[in-house]
């Protein structure tokens, strides 16, 4: 291993480039995973399937029909919107309202099913072979050291893009402010007049939305089978966690972190050491900072 | 016709009987208080008003319709407004973000919003804390801001439970002169306290409540006077 070589300009743009992108990737499934957690206190395991089906409907669009690539995003992102709101009324929403105090344990194993159903389906209706493009944009941009695809940037900006609109709508708007309120204290939110049901169905909603989205953005990287959502839930469950639970721009800050990390490891050492480093990180992290490294509360829930 | 009237409520948690059987009538525009010991049942009662729990029986009517059983938000929007006996802000957020919780389900613009809870937090004398977090005001400065926040909704009716309890002397003041205000400006009051002058210094009525039933409904003054309220209050 020669660290000179971290130093060096077109390495190190190479790998912060490969780093964000999968950085982005991570950023997108943790930002809705985290919102879902926060907001609902549920840890939805069958995240990384909403990033599948992303990923199938981008290949439905832009190969199937040939669309174009903004269309297959977009698709994917609004088609997952209206999957999780469906999949949250019929099966959260009914669990929260007959299982009562214990809901959030049972929720979990909700999640699971909805996983290993959601694969199997994908198994059976559209078989093993993976279904992807070997790029959505051509063309290398040149600038001094940097060399960075089209591509890769598109993904970095579609991703910032829509992190900062989160970030925005969530801050600035009054639903977000009543989404706020509700994961901050439920029953006085809703005795202002907030249906709170409304705002988990929202909620799981825009979290699936962001997991369509990534799996369609990443599709030349991650081509769509049934069980390519496994990796970045992983993935992205660790930066929720780096992150500390719930906070949503700590995910997002853990996600780039990890991104980076893991396509240094990858560079400089192999490809099969990034897991093993993903997962000494975690913990590492949770034995110094049990409450995640961006988390200004020593204990967030009990 | 009342505003809100009451009928043969009764709540039971497994086999403890909560509430059995309780009347109560609030007049448009009075300022009514429930006292009773602890145990007697006055936050529940609070609670399936609003919603938060389910009644067994009985019924809550509520500018004529029938209430009980509806959902939290559904009461909420049909003008009950409530605080809670420990004081639930949004910690997380400034004080006038706190405010402005209620502006998705309103009908008045963003900026109409935003000079009402200025204008609130100002007879509130929460003007000066407005940018902070929740979490760094008060104790007291919170039950101000939870009380204000719910007005922010318009109700018709608005709950408070035990709201001089943790507060200094100073901003009791503040609250009793807002309740006042406001009780002028056409709003209804029913308030839970065990801090009798209070009581006295604010209310039309007193409806007292003593596990689970009523036991007397008078002036302050007569309610005072009632040798089963004393009784009670004694536990004799």
């Amino acid at each position: 291993m020669d660290f000179s070589l971290l130093l060096d300009p077109y390495i190190l743009t190479e790998v912060l480039v490969q780093g964000f992108v999968r950085g982005a990737m991570y950023a997108l499934m943790a930002a809705g995973l985290s919102l879902i957690f926060g907001i609902m206190g549920v840890k939805n395991f069958g995240h990384g399937e909403l990033f599948m089906l992303g990923a199938y409907a981008m290949f439905f669009v832009t190969v199937v029909l040939g669309w174009p690539w903004p269309v297959g995003i977009a698709v994917a992102a609004v088609a997952l919107f209206i999957f999780g709101m469906l999949l949250e009324r019929t099966l959260i929403d009914t669990l929260r309202r007959k299982a009562g105090r214990d809901w959030v344990l049972d929720a979990f194993i909700l999640t699971i099913g909805i996983l290993v159903v959601l694969q199997n389906l994908a198994l059976i209706l559209f078989g093993t072979s993976r279904r992807g493009v070997t790029s959505l944009i051509d063309g290398v941009l040149v600038w001094g050291p940097v060399i960075v695809s089209y591509e890769r940037l598109m993904i970095l900006g579609v991703a910032s893009l829509v992190g900062l609109s989160l970030w925005a709508f969530i801050r600035f708007s009054s639903l977000g402010k009543a989404i706020r309120a509700a994961s901050q204290n439920p029953e006085a939110a809703q005795t202002l007049g907030i249906d709170i049901r409304l705002i988990y169905t929202v909620t799981f909603g825009i979290g699936a939305a962001l997991a369509g989205l990534a799996g369609g953005l990443l599709i030349s990287i991650y081509p769509a089978h049934p069980t390519v959502g496994f990796e970045p839930v992983i993935k992205s469950l660790a930066c929720v966690i780096l992150g500390g639970l719930g906070n949503v721009p700590g995910a997002i800050l853990a996600a780039l972190l990890l991104g980076v990390i893991e396509a240094y490891s990858a560079f400089f050492m192999s490809a099969g050491w990034q897991n093993v480093i993903t997962a000494g990180l975690v913990v590492l992290i949770l034995i110094v900072r049990p409450s995640g490294l961006f988390s200004s509360s020593k204990v967030e829930r009990a | 016709m009342a505003l809100l009237e009451i009928q043969g409520l009764k709540k039971q948690f497994g086999g403890l009987v909560v509430l059995d059987g309780i009347e109560l009538e609030v007049q448009q525009g009075e300022i009514q208080g429930i006292i009773g010991p602890n145990g007697a049942g006055k936050s529940t009662l609070f609670n399936i008003i609003n919603g938060i729990y389910s009644t067994d029986a009985g019924s809550i009517r509520f500018k004529n319709r029938n209430i009980a059983n509806w959902s939290v938000h559904r009461v909420a929007r049909f003008g009950i407004g409530r605080t809670f006996q420990v004081a639930r802000v949004f910690n997380e957020m400034t004080v006038l973000n706190n405010m402005l919780v209620p502006s998705v389900v309103m009908t008045t613009s963003r900026a109409e919003a935003v000079r009402r809870a200025e204008e609130l937090l100002e007879l509130a004398t929460l003007g000066r804390v407005r940018n902070n977090l929740a979490i760094e005001i008060s104790g007291g400065q919170k039950k101000l801001l939870e009380f204000v926040r719910t007005m922010m909704t318009d109700p018709d009716l608005i709950l408070l439970d035990e709201p001089f309890n943790g507060i200094n002397p100073a901003l009791i003041e503040v609250l009793i002169g807002l309740v006042r205000s406001l009780n002028q400006a056409g709003k209804t009051f029913l308030l839970i306290s065990h801090e009798m002058p209070h009581v006295s210094q604010l209310c039309d009525r007193v409806s007292v409540l003593a596990a689970g039933t009523n036991i007397a409904r008078g002036t302050p003054d007569e309610v005072r006077a009632n040798p089963a309220v004393i009784a009670a209050y004694l536990g004799q």
